[in-house]
């Protein structure tokens, strides 16, 4: 085999100075690596201080030698090829920091925007009110296995923008499984086999606040067993939980409805013969006043599951109307939410413990986290949809989130505690793998496309702040997924 | 040389007329000298007395000889003998002289000529020799060498020398396929060539002496008799030259006489033969009647007269067909053509006239006309019809063997054998050097290279096949036969002398055991007797009982192994550590799976019972018995997700029955709730549940409830639940006194253990009874309490989660098993007596049985009979735990001597497989619900798991392949894993440990 192999560099740098490489062929030792490459390009470029670089070579990142790239190809490659070798900034390496100190285990993170804010949420410091004004503030809803669901103001760059008490949501008689966010409304989930409806908009009629900022839930629904998962529909209309008893139920997310609902229910003196089973258990306990939580009723219950459902929501592609969910019974099942059908069941290997679902435009890449060390990619658009299969965590994955915006980037967290940022394109080795937090991870949310959330059994909140550079999306890759 | 020879030709042409006198006489001298000379000698006596008659040049004995002797090639010289018999007889007699076994006719004839040879060629070495006549070898090659003598003396040589000249006659009478190794060749003799080396010179010289032989020969013979033989030559070239039928006569007519001599001379292989007098009278006839068969048979070579003679030798004459002329005479002149001068008139003419022009032919070759006599007319008929020609000639003559019966008073002969037959041959050698050159340098490969066989030999194996079966057949051994020491007649020094010391080394090592006695007569050895009878019992046995080698079957021991499927087929099952459940703070005495699959009890030396979330590992309650230092047993009711959630728990001497409400849905609370409350009525407290209602929900809204965590919390409630529980205190007291004893509880119990026996004077109970705990406790989700005359190790609830049955293995007698039903809050104790230490109680997953297991077997009952059906025999072991597989017809059972065994039910009673592959005691034994999978864990710290698929149809027996080996405790106080449970929907699996660690491997 020849000693040396001829490139060619293109760049996908987002800095215009880093894009500006001869295009002519370059001789380079087949023994090259990521680090000779990129000492070539900053020698090319004359870059003082050097800029470290990463490559790809149709669509995979290099993380061998050359060599050992076209040795892999086994034939479709061989050393008189000219390689196209993309290359990018390398990501700086990320510094996990700790947010927030809590009493109990961090089961869920939610990440809203509102701007509505109450008072506890007064944004000290220059530019906070004008920031309120004019922009929705993100906030971070984490919930707790102390039966509480604490909501504090963020930055930009994931730190607190507050120091006050947050602002808690203490709808739950036990731990918090749960939480999600969508506008001023929130809905958190709990062991305690309820849901609960919040409104974080104090102007809105139904929301409640007392004078420590606590808000009280306007609604609870019921399933028969823990809920482990809610998400809200895209359009924030209704949202989905699923649960230990197997069953998948969409709600409401109208307060306003579920109160009224309740109220005529009351009235009605618990007559339930309106066709809804789901009011049964709670009829009696239906209350008008408004401040006992109001039942809620499930707009439909998708049964099918034979375990407990981990995690369901709705897809965030097609016409909306299709759901996700998974179960410990080793499947992943799409539901049609209107007609309550079962459209596929995919069998998995192991328990599903959470799915990621992509939101770059026009990708349906989904992502499933397994009670073992591995992450799966489903494109179920194909005959096969399982494509890739992301191994080297320890533990359980009880959570996978794909890069806001981005189709080729995600990160999972698992029970050994480290935060993983993936490219798909590199499916044995993760971009970083960063140890957070000393136990178990739970939760994982993406704040931006550089800040990521995370919450653990430490009791602990922290943050993960990646280096620029990695939303670049080359297009040949991500039109690759696309057409797969 | 030519020259010469002529010259002598001539002489010996010239010669003849004296010369046969002396042949008779010397012919008869030697008949005289040696009488030992048979009919042979005779032979050639009469012959020559009838030659002497016939014709007094040519009748020799000699002659007659040489004529027999030589067949056809002989008649080349048939010119010669004339001559030189003279010579011949001469030598012939002395060599007589010389030596007296030479046989008659042998030799004259030969040595004569071989003298007359030498005689003329001045040079020849072998002259002087030749007198001698004796020197086999040497003179026979040199003879050869010199021409036309050679072809004679050739022939005669063999006789000359020994009997090989019988040999080497019959050998010439067959014809010319002569040997080219150095006897007699026939090509030598047409002169051809010399196959021996000898120098060119000689060489020539010999051929040219050969025509010279030839020619003397013929004018030797044209000397005696010429008439004849011109008449012979003539009949021999017309007959050829006749058109295509004489032509066709003619060949056949050669054929046929050859045929003749050589199936006479074939018949009468021994020369002698041929001399008889029949045979003499057919050559004379031939001679007289100027038959000229002989000369015709040895070719056309030898003519009579000079102008019939032909000129052109052994070529066809076509060749001359363009010529004028037809060959050559001596001077070298052509002979020109004459034809038979006659025209056609003249043919008219003669055939009108000539009386004998019907039997006249014309001979192209010798350009004459010939007219053939009745004699000939009469052969010609004869062969013809495919006879002899000669009338006289009998081809079928009796001949007389050479060796008769008759015992000879001297041999035939006493010749040493030649010498030269033990030189190994020069040429011979150079030859062989030659071949094996070839054979090396590959040019010439060996001849005997083995051909594949053509076509499939369905037989091939067959003679392998018997050779390997009589292989098999083993003969006996032969014995050794006796050495001097073992003699029954020993030499004196192996007899032992009177101190009965073996006098001498000359016993052989190895035998000193030997005591050698000296008998007088083998008949006196005392064996003897039985020596026949013994010998014949042997035979019968070697017959009757063949030896027969023995046969080692070459298996390989990986073959006989059964097929195990790849554990990778069998998956899923629990591979890896992936949880641990942090919080005991001593031995996890038993954990147990809610059967949703969301939470785990576990209970501990520590005394308390936690709580756990599955999937995160999250300790969710606690619950302390601080006047229990152990928690020995929890047990998920297997309706704890359907109908009522409770679990028991065994502390001591006292079961109590939680409900932890918060988990369950609020229907299944409600269920929950009327099982707790049902049958209290009957209870001796009074109340129910009523009044703890309230309490305890409100409790459930604290958040402080769950997740005690923190110690304070812990110990608030366990201290909260000793306080009010007074009998529980009471009745335990021995038993907490003792708390550094409760790990003797995992080990193995022999006997009535000290430690839980209660105080002296204290009350104690007779049977079981429930209680209602306090209201505090009630707040904590513990209802119930079975306090029990002894401590409780095990539990077992029934499938529904009605029944539980509790066992006390040092409990007396009946008290030792209990069936408590919740419902109605009672306790009945099934078993009368006692029939050993109750180790285990497990219930039928589906069936009225109930499986209890004592030290040493396990006893299924009944439950609706009410009888003891069945017993499981456990040999050796010592029962540590027992599981009933969900199907019901497998049980697996777990010994503290290491062994794991799995029973069929459909089977025997005897375990279906023994696993022994822990290297200490076994503690748990545990199936899982869902999955084929089973498992055993032990002291070695090991959690080995199993693949065990139980088939429903009767035919197939329960694969069971081990699939993997799980480690992840720490072995504490020589303790390892105590307890495993498989997940109820998930191939995972628990475990308990020693380290108070309680671990998910999934």
């Amino acid at each position: 085999m020849a000693e040396t192999l001829q490139v060619q560099l293109v760049s996908r740098c987002r800095e215009p100075a880093h894009s500006k490489v001869p295009s002519s062929l370059f001789s380079v030792p087949i023994s090259s690596t990521r680090y000779a490459l990129s000492e070539l390009v900053n020698v090319l470029l004359s870059l003082e201080p050097a800029v470290p670089f990463d490559f790809m070579i149709d669509g995979t990142f290099l993380r061998t030698t050359l060599e050992g790239y076209v040795l892999e190809s086994k034939g479709t490659l061989s050393a008189e090829t000219v390689l196209v070798i993309e290359y990018t900034e390398a990501l700086a390496r990320p510094q996990p920091d700790v947010l927030e100190n809590q009493d109990d285990w961090i089961a869920d993170l939610a990440i809203g925007a509102t701007k509505f804010l109450p008072k506890a949420f007064q944004v000290k410091g220059k530019g906070g009110r004008k920031a309120r004004a004019n922009n929705a503030l993100p906030f971070l809803a984490s919930a707790s296995y102390d039966g509480l669901v604490r909501i504090r103001p963020l930055r930009e760059d994931g730190a607190y923008a507050s120091d006050a008490a947050p602002l808690i949501a203490a709808g739950h008689k036990a731990a918090v499984k749960a939480v999600a966010v969508s506008g001023s409304t929130l809905v958190s989930a709990g062991r305690d086999h309820g849901v609960a409806l919040y409104e974080l908009d104090p102007t809105k009629p139904h929301a409640r606040s007392t004078s420590k900022g606590v808000v009280l839930p306007s609604a609870t629904g019921a399933h028969d067993d823990t809920v482990e998962s809610v998400a809200f529909h895209p359009l924030g209309m209704t949202f989905i939980t699923g649960a230990w008893d197997g069953k998948v139920q969409v709600y409401n997310a109208s307060i306003a409805a579920a109160v009224e609902a309740a109220a005529s229910s009351a009235t009605a003196g618990g007559d339930d013969d309106d066709g809804r089973p789901a009011k049964r258990a709670k009829s009696g306990k239906a209350a008008a006043s408004l401040a006992d939580p109001a039942p809620l009723s499930p707009l439909i219950t998708l049964e099918g599951h034979t375990g407990a459902v981990t995690t369901a929501l709705f897809e965030n592609f097609g016409d909306g109307t299709n759901a996700l969910s998974a179960s410990w019974d080793h499947s992943l099942r799409v539901w049609d939410v209107p007609s309550g059908a079962n459209a596929t069941i995919i069998a998995t290997e192991t328990a599903v413990l959470d799915i990621g679902l992509c939101s770059a435009p026009s990708s349906s890449a989904t992502l499933t986290a397994h009670a073992g060390p591995v992450v799966r990619l489903w494109d179920f658009r194909t005959q096969d949809p399982a494509s890739a299969k992301f191994k080297g965590h320890g533990g359980f994955v009880p959570a996978v989130a794909w890069m806001p915006g981005s189709a080729v980037h995600f990160a999972t967290a698992a029970h050994d505690g480290k935060v993983r940022v993936w490219d798909i394109r590199s499916p044995s080795i993760p971009l970083y793998s960063v140890a957070v937090h000393s136990d178990k991870v739970f939760s994982l949310a993406w704040l931006s496309e550089t800040v990521i959330l995370t919450g653990s059994a430490d009791c602990t909140v922290s943050r993960v702040v990646l280096g620029d550079g990695l939303s670049v999306q080359p297009m040949a890759v991500a039109s690759n997924i696309d057409s797969e | 040389m030519v020259k010469k020879r002529k010259r002598s030709g001539d002489k010996a042409s010239g010669g003849p007329g004296d010369k046969p006198g002396k042949a008779k006489g010397s012919a008869k001298g030697k008949g005289q000298n040696k009488p030992a000379a048979k009919g042979k000698a005779a032979k050639g006596k009469a012959a020559k007395g009838k030659a002497a008659k016939g014709k007094a040049a040519k009748g020799k004995a000699a002659w007659a000889e040489m004529v027999k002797k030589r067949k056809r090639s002989g008649d080349k010289a048939s010119g010669g003998p004339g001559d030189k018999p003279g010579k011949a007889k001469g030598s012939a007699k002395g060599k007589g002289q010389n030596k007296p076994a030479a046989k008659g006719k042998a030799a004259k004839g030969k040595a004569a000529k071989g003298k007359a040879a030498k005689g003329k060629a001045a040079k020849d070495p072998k002259g002087p020799k030749g007198p001698k006549g004796r020197k086999g070898r040497k003179g026979a090659s040199k003879r050869k060498r010199s021409g036309a003598s050679s072809i004679s003396s050739e022939e005669e040589e063999p006789a000359e020398d020994d009997e090989s000249a019988a040999f080497a006659q019959w050998k010439m009478t067959t014809g010319t396929e002569i040997d080219d190794d150095g006897e007699v060749s026939g090509e030598l003799a047409s002169g051809s060539g010399s196959g021996s080396g000898s120098d060119d010179m000689v060489h020539e010289g010999g051929e040219e002496d050969f025509l010279e032989g030839m020619t003397g020969g013929v004018l030797g013979d044209e000397e005696e008799d010429v008439p004849r033989f011109a008449k012979t030559g003539a009949i021999a070239a017309p007959l050829s030259a006749l058109k295509p039928g004489g032509d066709m006569f003619l060949r056949a007519l050669r054929e046929r006489t050859r045929a003749g001599y050589r199936s006479a001379l074939d018949y009468g292989a021994p020369v002698e033969t041929y001399a008889s007098e029949k045979q003499l009278n057919f050559l004379s006839k031939r001679d007289k009647s100027s038959a000229g068969i002989v000369a015709e048979s040895s070719d056309d070579e030898s003519d009579d007269d000079m102008h019939s003679r032909n000129t052109l030798g052994k070529i066809p004459l076509e060749w001359y067909d363009e010529y004028d002329h037809l060959g050559y005479d001596l001077d070298g002149k052509p002979i020109a053509k004459t034809g038979s001068g006659m025209d056609t008139i003249d043919d008219y003419i003669a055939r009108t006239d000539d009386p004998e022009y019907w039997r006249r032919v014309y001979d192209d070759a010798t350009q004459q006309n010939i007219t053939l006599s009745v004699k000939e007319m009469e052969m010609l008929r004869r062969m013809q019809k495919g006879q002899f020609g000669d009338m006289s000639f009998d081809p079928y003559e009796d001949w007389e063997p050479f060796f008769s019966r008759h015992k000879m008073m001297h041999p035939v002969y006493n010749k040493m054998p030649n010498k030269a037959a033990f030189v190994p041959s020069k040429w011979e050698a150079r030859k062989v050097a030659k071949m094996v050159r070839k054979i090396r340098s590959g040019r010439v490969k060996p001849k005997n290279e083995v051909k594949a066989p053509e076509v499939f030999d369905a037989w091939a194996d067959e003679d392998a096949n018997q050779s390997l079966r009589t292989l098999n057949q083993l003969s006996a051994p032969k014995m050794q036969l006796p050495t001097n020491a073992e003699s029954y007649n020993p030499p004196a020094e192996y007899v032992f002398d009177e101190e009965g010391k073996a006098s001498s080394k000359a016993m052989p090592h190895g035998m000193r055991s030997l005591k050698p006695q000296k008998y007088s007569a083998l008949r006196h050895v005392p064996a003897y007797k039985d020596f026949y009878r013994e010998r014949y019992e042997r035979c019968l046995d070697l017959t009757f009982c063949p030896r027969s080698r023995k046969v080692n079957s070459r298996v390989r021991i990986a073959k006989l192994l059964p097929k195990v499927p790849d554990p990778r087929e069998l998956r899923p099952f629990p591979t890896r550590l992936s949880l641990t459940f942090r919080g005991h703070t001593s031995k996890v005495r038993s954990i147990s799976v809610h059967p949703s699959g969301q939470y785990l009890l576990s209970g501990s030396n520590d005394g308390s019972v936690r709580l756990w979330e599955v999937a995160t590992g999250r300790c969710l309650r606690k619950w302390s018995f601080a006047g229990e230092t152990v928690v020995y047993c929890v047990e998920w009711s297997p309706a704890a997700a359907t109908r009522a959630c409770l679990a028991a728990v065994t502390t001591g001497s006292a079961i109590y029955i939680i409900a932890p409400l918060d988990i369950a849905s609020p229907a299944l609370r409600a269920d929950t709730m009327a099982m707790l409350s049902s049958g209290l009525a009957d209870l001796e407290v009074e109340g129910t549940f009523e009044h703890t209602k309230r309490p305890k929900r409100k409790s459930a809204r604290d958040s402080d409830d769950e997740s005690d965590n923190d110690d304070d919390d812990a110990s608030t409630a366990s201290s909260s639940v000793s306080g009010e529980d007074a009998p529980l205190d009471d009745d335990d007291v021995g038993a907490s006194g003792k708390g550094p004893a409760a790990d003797a509880d995992l080990k193995p119990v022999r006997d009535q253990d000290a430690h839980q026996v209660p105080k002296a004077g204290h009350d104690r109970l007779k049977t079981a009874r429930w209680e209602q705990t306090s209201a505090r406790k009630v707040k904590q989700g513990v209802f119930l309490r079975i306090a029990m005359p002894s401590p409780v190790l095990s539990l077992a609830w029934h499938a529904k989660g009605d029944y539980l049955a509790s066992v006390s293995p040092k409990a007396a007698g009946r008290n030792a098993v209990f069936i408590h039903q919740v419902s109605s809050k009672r306790s009945l104790t099934p078993f009368a007596g006692r029939g050993g230490f109750v180790q285990r109680i497990r219930w039928h997953p589906s069936k009225p049985l109930l499986f209890v297991a004592t030290h040493s077997e396990i006893r299924v009952y009944n439950l609706t009979q009410q009888k003891l059906i069945r017993r499981l025999k456990v040999t050796g072991s010592y029962i540590s735990d027992m599981v009933i597989h969900p199907g019901g017809d497998n049980v697996l059972v777990g010994s503290f001597d290491k062994f794991a065994m799995w029973y069929d039910l459909d089977y025997s009673s005897r375990p279906y497989k023994t696993f022994k592959y822990h290297k200490l005691a076994v503690r748990s034994v545990a199936y899982s619900p869902r999955y084929p999978l089973f498992a055993t864990c032990s002291d070695d710290n090991t959690i080995q798991v199993f693949h065990g698929r139980v088939y429903a149809d009767m035919l197939s027996s329960p694969l069971i392949v081990p699939v993997k080996i799980l480690a992840g405790h720490k072995v504490v106080d020589s303790i390892g894993v105590i307890d495993i449970t498989f997940h109820p929907t998930q191939p995972w699996i628990f475990s308990a440990g020693a380290d108070g660690l309680i671990n998910l491997f999934t």
